[in-house]
């Protein structure tokens, strides 16, 4: 009898440790997350900071009468697009394990247009109405970084980043004086 | 991660509702964040900064003066 509850007692033993290994070995998978995932997941993050100091300088800017209600409303605009655009890539990262062909193909698809918009503010001439030259030059500053993040998580979902140069914002053409007639 | 490994944690997940968010949450051994740190993080952020717009937009529609009826 004492014999058959110790037996007991070691097989239970076996059964919760056998129990505790599985468990432990799963934790472990579990953690190994996908390369991509992460690597998408950090871009996001850096797209989202990005876009908050561009909004700050942008309202600050406005607020300072440095850049008018139509401009900022312009560039607000486009970080909103950015923003949705960020939240739509977040929700289907998180709703997979690992970055099959589908969800690369859906990020890709969401981030495309916002790269070619953020690119497109860049080089148009939204920026050259910015009368401040600091204000521009830190909006353009801020709209290149979050080019870059773009551009990060463009890549790590096999898509094609838009190349980063250093955008130039043209100056304002000065006023040619009038020519004194003889 | 492979498809096998992707059932599985879905096997678990659906046994656990969230657990395997949960374990994602961990950070990495080397100090480095991982994946669901920096989605709550970026979404916490782009709900901000949506926040921050509408704030801004809806301020300046309220400023903008209403155009009299021409009679």
């Amino acid at each position: 009898m004492n014999n058959l509850l110790k037996r007991q007692s070691v097989l239970n033993s076996l059964r919760l440790r056998a129990v505790y290994a599985v468990a432990f070995s799963l934790l472990l998978l579990a953690s190994c997350t996908d390369n991509a995932i992460t690597q998408v997941a950090k871009g996001l993050q850096d797209v989202a900071v990005g876009i908050a100091a561009v909004q700050n300088t942008v309202i600050a800017g406005n607020k300072a009468g440095a850049i008018s209600d139509q401009d900022t409303g312009t560039i607000l605009q486009l970080c909103g697009r950015v923003n949705v655009a960020g939240q739509q890539v977040s929700a289907v990262v998180r709703s997979v394990n690992a970055l099959g062909p589908a969800q690369k193909v859906n990020i890709v698809a969401v981030m495309q247009p916002i790269v070619a918009a953020v690119q497109a503010v860049l080089t148009d001439n939204t920026l050259i109405n910015i009368k401040d030259q600091t204000v521009r030059t830190n909006v353009q500053l801020g709209l290149t970084a979050i080019q870059t993040a773009l551009a990060v998580v463009m890549v790590a979902t096999g898509g094609q980043a838009v190349a980063v140069a250093p955008v130039s914002v043209a100056t304002p053409p000065m006023p040619t004086p009038a020519k004194e007639e003889l | 991660m492979n498809v096998g490994l992707a059932g599985i944690l879905g096997l678990i997940n659906a046994a656990i509702p969230n657990i395997v968010t949960t374990i994602m949450m961990i950070r990495n051994q080397d100090g480095t964040h991982t994946a669901v740190f920096y989605l709550d993080s970026a979404d916490a952020q782009f709900a901000a900064n949506q926040k921050q717009i509408s704030d801004w937009m809806a301020a300046h529609q309220a400023a903008k003066p209403v155009t009299p009826l021409t009679p």
